[in-house]
């Protein structure tokens, strides 16, 4: 996909989740979500018109797109998107143990699932590239 | 893995900005391969290599840990 479309389905996606969220939040009636949908819409929207800019100058655009092609880029993003991953689990399992001690069922039942799900997703990708590469 | 890069940057008289325009990569990245702190992908290898007109034995010197 070209950069200049990717930078714009990525606001587009934004925007459209804060579209939702504010829905969400008028039907039940939240206005945290509320606040938080129309924040990601103007942040978004904000995004969209800096990189208007950019996007018209051709030298920019070729920077750019230098950056996102570059492979110690995209090396130190892979790093860190699963050092991320493996301290999101940990802190989850730290936060069922510190729930369970004070008897958060609800809480403990939800981060344990999410953490299941998220080993689970590991262990899928994990055979999937294996086979793949 | 220690390389030649800068001395070979340099013996052509070429900045590493105009190294890293050429191979398509950030200006950090050239850093980062002249200091040691990143070894490149065989692709990316090669066509430092290439730009010098050196084999990459000749830019790359592997040695056994």
């Amino acid at each position: 996909m070209k950069l200049k479309t990717r930078l714009i389905l990525n606001r587009a996606i934004t925007i459209m989740l804060g579209i939702l969220i504010v829905g969400m939040s008028l039907i039940k009636d939240i206005e945290l979500f509320f606040t938080m949908g129309i924040a990601m819409i103007f942040c978004a929207v904000i995004q969209l018109i800096k990189q208007r800019r950019i996007l018209s100058d051709p030298n920019k655009m070729k920077e750019l797109e230098n950056m996102y092609k570059d492979e110690r880029v995209r090396f130190i993003a892979q790093k860190s998107h699963s050092f991320a991953f493996w301290v999101s689990v940990y802190a989850e399992f730290i936060g069922i143990l510190v729930s369970m001690y004070f008897g958060l069922e609800n809480i403990y039942h939800v981060l344990n699932i999410i953490v299941c799900f998220q080993i689970l997703i590991y262990i899928v990708a994990n055979f999937y590239f294996s086979k793949k590469y | 893995m220690h390389n030649r890069i800068a001395e070979l940057r340099k013996m052509q008289g070429i900045t590493q900005k105009e190294l890293a325009d050429q191979l398509s990569v950030s200006r950090q990245t050239i850093i980062s391969l002249e200091n040691g702190r990143y070894n490149p992908s065989i692709t990316l290898a090669y066509k430092v290599a290439v730009m010098f007109g050196k084999t990459i034995e000749e830019v790359f010197l592997f040695e056994e840990a």
